[in-house]
């Protein structure tokens, strides 16, 4: 106040009774007065506090939606490379796993041509013997080799999204399944197959496609169980519907896996790099199952073998 | 394809048995004392490394291992087991006769 009086202007920072004030003086020297305003500091600068928490929460949150987008973004990449990456190599698996099953019969083949030819140089005619053996290789061969592109084909079928051409007609299934058997038998001699079926067993069904189901079940129960054990299969019809299981006494599958391994390129924990395999098998199977109106299980547990259930509408016969 | 191997390692003058797993190879292996052993990867229940595995134990390198195999890494494969020489199939048979007799000409004393 005396300052102000004095004609003095400028501003202080004082303590007064105990709170932080802010004052500011000036003359009105035309009417000999002064001005004197004082304000605490806290009420003073209020607006402009205000103010600046507003822009720098502003400014948080841009920096925390920008941050979230691009944790968003870049999670969704990196899981999408991440499928990328897993899709391309289970197409390298199963490219060379397909190679790998298509090398064999190919060279049976291979080998009982040049068979022929050999036994025509050598001798000018080949051993009846020999020539029937060759015959059979190359039948079965080419069978062999005709089943596994019917498979691949399917899988790319289902790869497009695209069903199956079901071509259904009425199927002796006790024949099917004694063929089916008769094949597995050949393909594994050492391995004992029962049966179990009732005389008469008819279905519409697309008979082609049944059998490689069959062909893939009774292939896996020998592949995945010990020379000598048994693989034992069962018939049985009811309530519309045709029922067959495959039961072997192999290494059996875990909890964990049992939906899994119905799923393309998927195979059990205990099977992956112990056994020879391109993880379409069972998917192919379930598919075929399924656009036949039916559906397919697996009761198993680890060491203990597996049993696999198919049933499908027997439909009108 | 057994069959067919045998002939043609039989029609240049090689007695041959054939086994149809690795179980049946290993007792043909111990009955019949063989030369060199023509080997499938990927054979039922025993497959051909355990096979392979067997046979160094019970005569070392004596005798040579051919290995066959329709998978890829062939090489690597045989150089695990310390085959002397591997075919890729499909394979022409004069090529698996070639090298049976490269790899029994290899062996001091035969």
């Amino acid at each position: 106040v005396d300052a102000v009086l004095r004609g003095e202007s400028g501003s202080l920072r004082v303590q007064h009774k105990g709170v932080d004030t802010l004052v500011a003086f000036a003359p009105v020297a035309t009417y000999g007065m002064g001005v004197l305003i004082s304000e605490s500091v806290e009420t003073a600068f209020a607006p402009a506090r205000r103010q600046a928490w507003l822009r720098g929460s502003a400014l948080a949150s841009l920096v925390l939606v920008v941050l979230l987008l691009a944790w968003i973004v870049g999670g969704r990449l990196a899981a999408m490379y991440e499928d990328l990456q897993r899709a391309l190599g289970t197409r390298d698996d199963f490219l060379a796993s397909a190679s790998h099953d298509l090398r064999n019969p190919l060279s049976a083949i291979q080998g009982a041509g040049e068979t022929l030819a050999r036994s025509l140089e050598l001798t000018g005619e080949v051993p009846p013997e020999r020539l029937q053996a060759c015959i059979a290789h190359i039948r079965s061969a080419s069978r062999r080799m005709a089943k596994l592109l019917d498979g691949f084909l399917d899988v790319a079928q289902l790869q497009l999204g695209r069903p199956l051409e079901l071509d259904k007609q009425r199927a002796d299934v006790k024949a099917l399944l004694q063929g089916a058997l008769d094949e597995a038998r050949e393909a594994a001699p050492r391995h004992r197959f029962e049966l179990e079926t009732p005389d008469e067993l008819y279905a519409q069904i697309d008979e082609p496609r049944i059998h490689r189901v069959l062909g893939n079940l009774l292939g896996n129960a020998v592949k995945y169980s010990p020379a000598g054990s048994v693989v034992r299969v069962k018939a049985a019809s009811g309530g519309g519907n045709i029922t067959v299981s495959v039961q072997d006494n192999g290494i059996g599958i875990a909890d964990v896996d049992q939906q899994r391994i119905f799923e393309r390129f998927q195979r059990g924990t205990n099977a992956t790099g112990r056994f020879a395999g391109t993880g379409i098998g069972l998917s192919g199977a379930r598919q075929v199952i399924e656009q036949h109106g039916g559906r397919i299980s697996v009761a198993s547990s680890l060491g203990h073998g597996a049993t696999f259930t198919i049933q499908f509408p027997r439909g009108e016969v | 394809m057994r069959a067919v191997m045998q002939w043609a390692l039989e029609d240049s003058g090689f007695a041959v048995t054939n086994a149809g797993d690795g179980h049946e190879a290993l007792e043909r292996i111990a009955e019949a004392a063989p030369s060199l052993v023509v080997l499938d990867v990927g054979l039922p229940g025993v497959d051909g490394f355990g096979v392979a595995a067997e046979l160094r134990r019970t005569h070392g390198s004596a005798v040579p291992i051919v290995l066959v195999t329709a998978d890829g890494g062939a090489a690597e494969k045989a150089a695990r087991v310390s085959a002397q020489a591997f075919l890729r199939k499909p394979f022409e048979m004069r090529l698996l006769v070639a090298a049976v007799q490269r790899c029994l000409q290899a062996v001091p004393g035969t």
